[in-house]
């Protein structure tokens, strides 16, 4: 279709401390895909103490914004949300910089937006068989759980950061959380706001540096803690 | 067991004493809150010392059924009091630093 040839592609990269692969990982993102007309890169470094900034700098065509200190990866999404805002994207995309998630699966990732089928498509890892460590699977069950007890989401992948949102969604979606938490909370924001959620299936790779990152027991705990926090005080 | 309980009361007491008077030195805390502190923290070596003379006073002022474990319990709705306050003001500063970051971040991109 014509129409959607002119599409704006931002692909945002939340990250922290990932000098040794972020390099690898922009690399990798395809630089023409079917129905969009131009793809712009935005790193958000989230405080990093090692070399991510110096890094993305030795890229071409990647947009660095820096945060001054380190806030989490849900302010860092937001921050790469608000910035696709700004640069009038059509639809964003987020994902890990850690190299868990596969550039090239982006296109299928869109497809759904640009059919207009969805406002938000996520990138499930539970789609299709593929090996993901028991700790991550339980995790994620935990949190599936309890995004369909707070927002009456039944998702396979809440914890999914390989997502991508359209204009609309862009528009819509405001929240004011740092920690890992930002993924359910952007559902709850979805329901709210009645957005359409499509589910796509990923391919995961779990390198010994991405197991190294991500969500453990503890923070998971925490992130628990948060949302029925966040909820109880929405209630009142 | 009250023996370590007075040890504990004292050890905390110390440090925390220590710790206001160097951050006034420091210039870090008025004298009002050194003061304050301090007058608090002897209140708590006080309390596990002479348990019993304590109690008795408690006592005499609240009547029967009250002594320390009042003392005690009210001290630990306060705390609470005091947790809530501090999670609803840490949030606050958090928000607000947010926003700072956000925004400064964001002003490299229209560079």
């Amino acid at each position: 279709m014509p129409a959607q040839l002119n599409k704006k592609l931002i692909i945002i990269f939340p990250a922290y401390n990932e000098g040794p692969i972020i390099a690898s990982v922009l690399k990798k993102i395809p630089r023409r895909i079917q129905g969009i007309s131009s793809i712009k890169c935005i790193v958000v470094n989230d405080g990093s103490r090692d070399d991510t900034a110096q890094a993305v700098r030795s890229i071409k065509k990647v947009t660095l914004l820096n945060h001054r200190l380190n806030l989490g990866v849900g302010a860092a999404t937001m921050t790469g949300i608000a910035a696709a805002q700004l640069l009038d994207g059509d639809i964003a995309v987020t994902l890990d910089a850690d190299g868990q998630h596969n550039p090239q699966e982006i296109a299928r990732l869109i497809q759904p937006i640009l059919d207009e089928k969805a406002d938000i498509v996520i990138g499930s890892r539970f789609l299709q068989r593929q090996p993901v460590p028991y700790h991550r699977v339980f995790i994620n069950k935990c949190a599936n759980l309890l995004s369909a007890l707070l927002y009456r989401i039944t998702i396979s992948d809440s914890q999914s950061g390989f997502r991508a949102y359209s204009k609309k969604a862009l528009e819509l979606l405001q929240i004011d959380i740092n920690g890992y938490e930002v993924c359910s909370e952007l559902l709850g924001q979805a329901r709210k706001h009645h957005l359409d959620i499509v589910e796509v299936p990923i391919s995961v790779e779990y390198t010994r540096y991405s197991m190294r990152k991500g969500q453990g027991l503890a923070n998971s705990l925490t992130m628990g803690f948060n949302l029925l926090y966040k909820s109880l005080r929405r209630m009142s | 067991m009250r023996l370590f309980a007075q040890f504990f009361a004292t050890f905390l007491a110390a440090v925390v004493i220590a710790k206001t008077w160097s951050d006034y030195r420091l210039q870090r805390e008025s004298y009002q809150m050194v003061i304050f502190w301090t007058i608090i923290w002897f209140l708590v070596i006080v309390i596990s010392f002479f348990p019993n003379f304590v109690d008795l006073k408690i006592f005499q002022i609240g009547g029967k059924g009250s002594g320390v474990g009042t003392l005690l319990g009210m001290g630990e709705i306060f705390l609470l009091f005091i947790l809530y306050r501090i999670y609803v003001k840490m949030e606050r500063v958090e928000r607000e630093l947010t926003k700072l970051i956000k925004n400064l971040a964001l002003k490299d991109l229209k560079k």
